[in-house]
């Protein structure tokens, strides 16, 4: 509970140009004088000097007028005051200028120097009105006029308005302070609004920065987690490809393996067939040789079979043409002979005649030209034999056409007798060299024959030998090189020996090649597919590697991307842990969010409620008084609105508090306890402000007048209570001595205090003579004492029953 | 040829270079603590005459940590190898060999990391106790196929001992993560004298695993607490190995302030939060961090997070949980009689609480409650 107090005033101001100290005492300060002391403006002093005249209010203005002391001094008033927290200040004020100013009196610290205009707006004023909150409670004087100073007969307005109610909400200012705490903190926290409806701040706070920074891990974790998902499947893809490449590898060393013996296996196979090649070959020519050889040796004893009876010319077949010729010469000349020897006549006689000499000439020319051919092939004195007699027939003939009927018969006889001697001769030397046979017509078919065998048999030796030489040839090539020798073909049967060593040779090398196919290591079982050969593994082996290589460059790239994944991807665990740490302290947020909220609420709702309820506790607490201060003869006053219309119970009717049922001195107790019980609403603040009481007893009865001095004086302990009265009999019936006691004479006297020191045992004394810096000379005008103050507030009916409720 | 019994150093999730971000302020101190601890190890190894050290994972709190932890972890393994003839470690799920620039290379010579996903052959070091067979793996989730399946006992005499970094059932982490996973039949299977184990933070024996002793693994636990629900003793294991006789261990503090578990501590009869910050601090054991949970029904609205304060200035950490009531509290009901806002508040407040649905709804009602209050200026 704070105490604010009055402890002195200092005025020079109306009529008042002095100091008067306060007594600190747990009972009503008295302040007593006759009408027109100045008890009312004594009693306002102490107000004003806190909170001034509002200079835009034209009464506020004329009431400041009123209060200009006599000599013309500036209107100046210093008040000491024991405020809320204990301290002691004093307030000076010039109301001319409302220039105040505040010190510590402990130590004389000013805190305040400035402009103290009730109603300013500059900060210094709104400053001032903080601290003179704090010191008395109220920061401006209406809602202190409303409720702890009662005016004399006045009724000032009692309408709950938000100032009255925030100060009586007690804790108000808490409330406040409360609410703004808790948004303050919330709105720290999250830009969200506190309340349904609220508008959401654009700046992001501790809350949205969290689930920003939530959502940005979130997603780099995905991103992490999705680095890690693609590792996995191209890990696998890698351990696949280096599967199958050591799969291929260990094919191509299979195939390698495999690849040594399948060559040789191919090159003794090559070699082997070279080697059965040249064996063939040997053997082939060897036979060759030795068939052409017996075919040369058979056609040659053939051709020695058919030359057994001697060797035919080799114009043979030109003598025997010579041979025809003669003979067929010598049958005509046989013939003519005979003609001569037995002449006979016929028709054709000249023509018989000159028969013979008609073929004479052919005779002889073909005998010419075969003379001229067995010159150039045979013998050229066959041929010269057979010219001449070729020479003799065509003269016989050219003679005996011309003039043949001029020989005689001998000498025909004789020339045909020479003619067949040289045709003799001719015949015997054409003969010559033919063996066998006498050339005869008769054998002349044997000798063709014969020589035609010879001829045949001659050609088959030749032929023979040829295809000898050529096979010989043939196999001297074959293995000339073997005997180590350039030298001309050998004949046969040196020839045939090379050869026979050659086919050994041959078959040895055969031999040994197939030996070694025998010999050499099995092949290795290949890939499937793979044929067994040479060819074939080196096509698998070449497409393995070029398999293998395109894996490998396959795994490479996939290995880069892996570590450019890796190189690009964060750690997931860091990340989680990160994430999840993060979402701890949204979850501790988003609680602590909650929990204020709540706690705003809570408070909003509960102060709703609480203010809900004012016109219940007004009415409670003025009822309170109401009951005490009429002994229970008023009362409960009622009202649907406000104090203004409020109604009061009279026995058991229901009057408005101006009605005329009403008598002053009810009607004066009703509106004190409507003030009082406003002042005690107030209170709820914890701040029990001064209590400024003009003429309390005004139109009370001695019971009643006790009773509202007892009330006074309860009142008094727990709050200052200063109380104005002219009505010296009231006091005495109460044995009550006036702490300041005004006359209008004394309060006239320049400087001199006017005072009753009257009181109960122990009262101090108070007031003094006023220091000579506040002129106390009184204003005729302003010193008049203003005992009411016209401008009160119209009285209020109190009818109804309020229900108390302070908790 | 066994001499006599091989005694190994076993830690794990030292999470060198992680934050201490629970620590608060302190995480940094905290930081410097554990890297002051580690430190220690060759001292610790070398006091307790160990044979061989094993490292069973996260021996980095991440798989990029700060050089200069790299550095440290370097320089103390390489006085580590001055004490024994061999340091064997596992990478752990917090610091994988996948990513480039792992702190695990260029670790000195004699420090054998098992960068395989899979088992492979025994690395094998000849202690004074005898000849030493240790098989490891990198567990790699995306790498690694049936990792135990893999496991081949070499027949080798001396002691056969496997590292590992995962999850054994029954573990927390056993049912998530991408940990490497193993049951106790795994375990089992792997025949082998000792099995270093490394990421769950609590110290686990092997008695833990099977009571007949036939599974020898050991959960090291962390070498020091990481966060607030790290409380108890963290350290090292000192494991006495020799085939044929159950495994011996023993958990060895770590220099770093553990963290005492206050699991209850009634502060009803305190009147405000520095009498219960007084009433926790009174039953911390020198040396130690309190993690407490304050309970009862107090009369007067408790901020934990003034009691954490106060006591965190006293002891460097603290953390508070708060599990007191007030809402039940004479002084509440009292403050609920009162006629001006705050009774309306604290009425209001109560009948919230009362008409909360479940325990989590009331603690935030109450909460709010405390806050709206002190908002109040009610003390």
């Amino acid at each position: 509970m704070r105490l604010p107090r009055f402890r002195a005033i200092r005025l020079s101001y109306g009529c008042h140009s002095r100091r008067f100290d306060l007594p600190d005492e747990a009972r009503p300060v008295v302040i007593s004088g006759p009408n027109g002391s100045g008890k009312t403006t004594l009693l306002e002093a102490f107000l004003r000097t806190l909170y001034g005249f509002s200079r835009r209010k034209p009464e506020e203005r004329r009431r400041l007028e009123l209060r200009h002391p006599w000599s013309g001094q500036p209107v100046k008033a210093e008040a000491d005051l024991v405020c809320c927290d204990g301290e002691t200040i004093s307030v000076s004020r010039d109301f001319e200028t409302d220039e105040v100013i505040a010190l510590e009196t402990a130590t004389d610290v000013e805190v305040f120097r400035g402009d103290g205009n009730p109603v300013g707006v500059r900060s210094e004023s709104r400053h001032y009105q903080e601290l003179v909150r704090g010191w008395i409670g109220f920061a401006l004087l209406e809602p202190y006029r409303r409720t702890a100073w009662i005016g004399q007969g006045e009724l000032v307005d009692t309408r709950l308005d938000d100032e009255l109610l925030r100060a009586a909400a007690g804790s108000h200012r808490k409330v406040e302070a409360a609410l703004d705490e808790l948004r303050e903190d919330f709105d720290r926290l999250t830009r969200e609004p506190i309340e349904l409806g609220g508008r959401r701040k654009n700046r992001l706070r501790q809350l949205e920065e969290l689930r920003d920074s939530s959502d940005g891990l979130a997603g780099r974790l995905e991103a992490a987690r999705s680095a890690r998902e693609r590792r996995r499947p191209l890990r696998d893809e890698v351990a696949g490809i280096r599967e199958r490449i050591d799969e291929l590898e260990a094919q191509i060393a299979l195939l390698e393996t495999a690849y040594r013996p399948l060559s040789e296996r191919r090159t003794l196979i090559a070699e082997e067939k070279q080697a059965a090649e040249r064996l063939s070959a040997v053997s082939d020519a060897l036979r060759w040789l030795r068939d052409a050889d017996r075919e040369v040796t058979l056609a040659r004893a053939e051709a020695e079979a058919a030359e057994a009876a001697g060797v035919y010319p080799d114009d043979l077949e030109s003598r025997l043409g010579q041979a025809r010729a003669l003979w067929n010469r010598r049958a005509e000349l046989e013939a003519e002979v005979a003609e001569l020897s037995a002449p006979a006549t016929d028709a054709f006689g000249a023509h018989q005649k000159s028969g013979p000499s008609r073929t004479l000439v052919p005779a002889g020319a073909i005998l010419c030209l075969g003379s001229i051919l067995l010159a150039a092939t045979v013998s050229s004195s066959i041929a010269l034999a057979a010219g001449a007699a070729g020479m003799l027939l065509i003269a016989g003939g050219l003679w005996r056409g011309r003039g043949g009927t001029t020989f005689s018969n001998e000498a025909m006889a004789l020339r045909l007798g020479r003619e067949r001697e040289a045709l003799a001769a001719t015949l015997s030397d054409l003969a010559v060299g033919i063996p066998g046979l006498p050339l005869t017509s008769e054998t002349i078919a044997d000798h063709q024959r014969h020589y035609r065998a010879q001829q045949r048999a001659r050609a088959a030796e030749s032929q023979t030998r040829s295809l000898f030489e050529e096979a010989a040839q043939r196999a001297w090539t074959l293995v000339r090189e073997a005997a180590s020798s350039e030298a001309e073909v050998p004949d046969a049967v040196p020839l045939i020996r090379h050869l026979e060593e050659g086919e050994n040779e041959a078959r040895t090398a055969l031999a040994r090649i197939q030996l070694r196919m025998e010999e050499q290591p099995a092949v290795p079982e290949l890939p499937s597919g793979v044929e067994p050969s040479v060819a074939a593994v080196d096509k698998a082996r070449a497409e393995r590697r070029t398999e293998r290589d395109d894996l490998a460059g396959s795994s490479a790239r996939i290995d880069l991307e892996l570590r450019d994944l890796e190189r690009a991807s964060e750690d997931a665990l860091a990340l989680e842990r990160e994430l999840a740490r993060t979402r701890d302290i949204i979850a501790q947020v988003e609680a602590d969010v909650q929990v204020r909220r709540k706690a705003w609420e809570l408070v909003r709702d509960a102060y709703g409620e609480f203010r809900d309820r004012d016109q219940d506790r007004l009415l409670g607490a003025v009822n309170q008084r109401l009951q005490r201060l009429s002994g229970g003869s008023l009362g409960p006053i009622r009202t649907e609105t406000d104090l203004g219309a409020a109604h009061v119970m009279l026995g058991e009717r229901e009057v408005a508090v101006d009605s005329p049922p009403l008598s002053y001195g009810e009607k004066h107790v009703t509106l004190l306890a409507i003030r009082l019980g406003a002042a005690d609403f107030l209170a709820g603040d914890g701040v029990r402000h001064p209590l400024l009481v003009d003429e309390p007893f005004t139109h009370l009865d001695e019971i009643r007048s006790r009773e509202v001095w007892e009330l006074l004086c309860e009142l008094a302990r727990d709050r200052q209570v200063i109380v104005t009265t002219q009505d010296r009999l009231v006091l005495e019936h109460l044995g009550v001595t006036a702490d300041i006691e005004l006359t209008a004479a004394d309060d006239a006297a320049e400087g001199e205090p006017t005072r009753s020191l009257r009181g109960p045992p122990g009262t101090p004394v108070h007031g003094e003579r006023a220091p000579e810096s506040m002129p106390v000379k009184p204003h005729p005008e302003s010193a008049a004492p203003v005992e009411d103050d016209a401008e009160g507030v119209p009285s209020t009916t109190l009818n109804e029953q309020a229900q108390l409720e302070l908790g | 040829m066994i001499r006599r019994m091989m005694r190994i150093l076993h830690i794990a999730d030292v999470h060198l270079g992680a934050s201490f971000s629970s620590f608060g302020p302190g995480a940094e101190t905290r930081a410097e603590q554990v890297l002051g601890a580690f430190r220690h190890l060759p001292e610790v190894a070398r006091g307790h005459g160990a044979h061989a050290v094993l490292v069973a994972g996260d021996l980095f709190d991440s798989p990029r940590p700060a050089e200069r932890y790299a550095a440290e972890a370097r320089e103390t393994i390489r006085r580590l190898l001055e004490v024994v003839p061999a340091v064997f470690l596992v990478p752990g799920n917090h610091d994988p060999l996948v990513f480039p620039g792992s702190p695990y290379a260029n670790l000195p010579e004699g420090a054998h990391v098992f960068g395989r996903p899979e088992f492979g052959d025994p690395v094998t070091v000849d202690t004074e106790a005898g000849e030493l067979h240790v098989y490891g793996m990198a567990f790699d989730s995306t790498q690694s196929t049936g990792p135990i399946a893999g496991f081949r006992r070499a027949d080798l005499p001396g002691v056969h001992a496997v590292i590992l970094h995962g999850a054994v059932q029954d573990a927390p982490h056993w049912a998530g993560g991408e940990s490497l996973r193993l049951t106790r039949d795994d375990l089992a299977a792997l025949d082998a004298h000792y099995i270093a184990l490394g990421d769950y933070h609590r110290f686990r024996p092997p008695e833990e695993f099977d009571k007949d002793g036939s599974v020898p693994a050991c959960y090291c636990g962390s070498f020091a607490a990481l966060d607030h629900t790290e409380t108890g003793t963290r350290g090292v294991v000192i494991a006495d190995v020799q085939p044929g006789r159950p495994v011996s261990v023993s958990l060895v503090a770590s220099e770093v302030a553990p963290l005492q578990s206050l699991d209850a501590v009634d502060v009803s009869t305190c009147e405000d939060d520095l009498q219960a910050a007084d009433l926790v601090a009174g039953l911390v054991q020198p040396g130690s961090l309190p993690v407490v949970t304050l309970t009862g029904q107090t009369e007067y609205a408790v901020d934990p997070a003034r009691v954490e304060a106060e006591l965190t200035a006293r002891f460097s950490f603290a953390h508070v949980i708060d599990r007191s009531r007030f809402y039940d509290s004479a002084r509440l009901g009292e403050l609920a009689t009162r006629g001006d806002v705050i009774g309306h508040v604290a009425r209001l407040g109560l009948s919230r609480i009362r008409a909360a649905q479940g325990e989590d709804e009331v603690r935030l009602r109450e909460r709010a409650l405390r806050r709206a209050l002190r908002a109040m200026g009610v003390a």
